[in-house]
């Protein structure tokens, strides 16, 4: 159909339609934005992978309708309805309001002609330690169904079964978690049996914004800090390390403090008589060992009150060393482990 | 008149076990108590400690971890090391004797499996089996002979690794015999 007078408009409009309709739809909504109750300061998140919130002016509205689930609560869900009609969205991304954060699990573009998310309050907190010892900590969001909550019953023994949904943002962090790695929810532990991570924002962009994580519910380790709620925190290898003793001034102290020596490895001490924590005195000091079997161990002077200890060979009876300048003395007990 | 076999010491052999083990072991105890590579670093348990361990017929069976039954109807929460003593077999031997067979069950969470024993990395069932025979294999626990692992005594006599929820317990059992014979005398 020939739209001859559209055709005409379009060869010396400025806008195109779209641009129009929205310029309108933009003037209309900031001229009645803030005629209404629901207006709020939420804290949006800047960027996927950056910690830092900057205030936003938002619209607050409810989601689930009451009776609709019994299972769902309203208060766990919001939608957030932006002014700005370019506002930028994305899933995964975090907000911060009402004492909580909340992570975007639904867009819509063509829901609304405004923009908006639907957000879901963050009900715990996904804390785990790295591989080099960095903590990290993020909101998430565990699911309201258990699945599997039934035991798993053998003759031998009974064990807890169920498993858990955890949702959370997908960035630099999260992206490293892996299957069998463990996190603790109210002094539960729970492991990743498996992820989603092939959700992806389209075709070619592999990148997704949203991490679910299938976890099921695991055995409490004794290397597990409930109290923290890091998983693993302490490592069988950090076991053997002991508090260090109080220190009366003067003193003979031993650098390093060793517990343990596996075979074939060797430690250097270093004694000195310390008048204070700071004052270091320059008597000789003499180590002594006794315990161990002498053919199990190699104690080497090498001046200066500077002694190696190499194992040999594994003995069952610790090896003590006491360190003396005639006056005072301090006993280090090693245990001469195997070669594991 | 003739007489026959009561069986009357049998209900407490198992608890004549424990009592042994209590009073010549120090190490499953610690093994029951500690569940880190380091457990045996730790110090000796008190008596009081170790009875603690003893499931007393409270509700919360998955606080304990000495049992004088099979099956534990709580579910274990915790990756932690459990001994189980039950009868298995009572097999007469003739009418004033029985050859009275013990099962001894060691769990423990597969994430613990190895322990630290006089300095060496080992499985900590292998440890825990051990030291369990190396205390009672030969002791007195109330029948007319020794509590023993002997092959010849009953052909039940054997330790095997069939223990597990093929999820986070692993374990090994034994069985250990003893004879039983004691008549009334009418």
């Amino acid at each position: 159909m020939e739209l001859t007078f559209y055709n005409q408009m379009r060869k010396v409009a400025v806008h195109t339609p779209y641009d129009y309709y929205k310029s309108q739809q933009q003037a209309l909504i900031n001229a009645y934005w803030d005629n209404t109750t629901t207006l709020t300061t939420v804290q949006e998140q800047v960027d996927i992978n950056t910690w830092e919130f900057s205030d936003l002016e938002v619209r607050l509205n409810h989601v689930i309708e009451e009776g609709s689930t019994s299972l769902k609560n309203g208060d766990d869900f919001r939608e957030l309805i932006f002014k700005s009609l370019d506002h930028s969205v994305m899933r995964g991304l975090y907000y911060k309001f009402s004492d909580n954060y909340w992570i975007t699990t639904f867009t819509d573009e063509a829901k609304r002609v405004t923009k908006d998310v639907i957000v879901r309050r963050c009900n715990n907190k996904l804390k785990w330690r790295d591989k080099i010892g960095i903590q990290h900590e993020y909101p998430c969001v565990i699911d309201y169904e258990l699945s599997g909550g039934k035991p798993r019953n053998t003759t031998d023994i009974v064990t807890p079964t169920n498993e858990i949904t955890v949702i959370v943002q997908s960035n630099i962090d999260t992206k490293s978690i892996e299957v069998n790695q463990r996190f603790i929810f109210n002094n539960r532990p729970y492991k990743i049996g498996g992820y989603n991570n092939y959700l992806q924002n389209d075709i070619d962009d592999s990148y997704t914004t949203l991490l679910y994580f299938d976890m099921y519910v695991d055995e409490v380790s004794p290397y597990d800090n409930l109290t923290t709620g890091i998983a693993n925190e302490v490592e069988p290898s950090d076991i053997i390390i002991s508090t260090p003793p109080v220190i009366t001034y003067p003193a003979i102290k031993v650098i390093p403090i060793t517990h343990k020596l596996l075979q074939g490895e060797s430690v250097t001490f270093s004694a000195h008589v310390y008048q204070t924590a700071t004052v270091v005195l320059s008597d000789a000091v003499t180590c002594n060992p006794s315990g161990a079997n002498l053919q199990n161990y190699i104690l080497e002077s090498l001046g200066s009150n500077q002694y190696k200890l190499t194992n040999v060979h594994r003995d069952n009876t610790p090896l003590v060393l006491e360190f003396s300048n005639g006056t005072l003395a301090t006993e280090l007990t090693i245990a001469l482990f195997a070669l594991l | 008149m003739a007489l026959y076999n009561q069986f009357s010491n049998m209900p407490y052999i198992p608890y004549r076990i424990l009592e042994y083990l209590a009073e010549n072991n120090e190490v499953i105890w610690k093994l029951l108590k500690y569940q880190t590579v380091d457990a045996l670093s730790n110090p000796n348990l008190t008596l009081s400690e170790k009875m603690a361990l003893i499931w007393n017929g409270d509700s919360n069976q998955e606080d304990y971890s000495v049992f004088f039954q099979r099956l534990i109807e709580n579910a274990i929460l915790d990756a932690k090391t459990i001994l189980k003593i039950y009868k298995v077999f009572s097999v007469p031997v003739d009418h004033i004797r029985a050859n009275v067979s013990y099962e001894f069950d060691i769990m423990y969470g597969s994430k613990l499996a190895v322990v630290r024993y006089n300095g060496v990395l080992c499985n900590r069932g292998d440890v825990f089996e051990t030291e369990m025979l190396k205390t009672i294999n030969g002791c007195y626990v109330g029948g007319i002979g020794m509590l023993q692992f002997n092959k010849k005594k009953s052909s039940y006599d054997m330790s095997s690794y069939n223990l597990g929820d093929s999820k986070s317990f692993d374990g090994i059992s034994f069985i250990m015999t003893t004879q039983i014979g004691d008549v009334k005398n009418e």
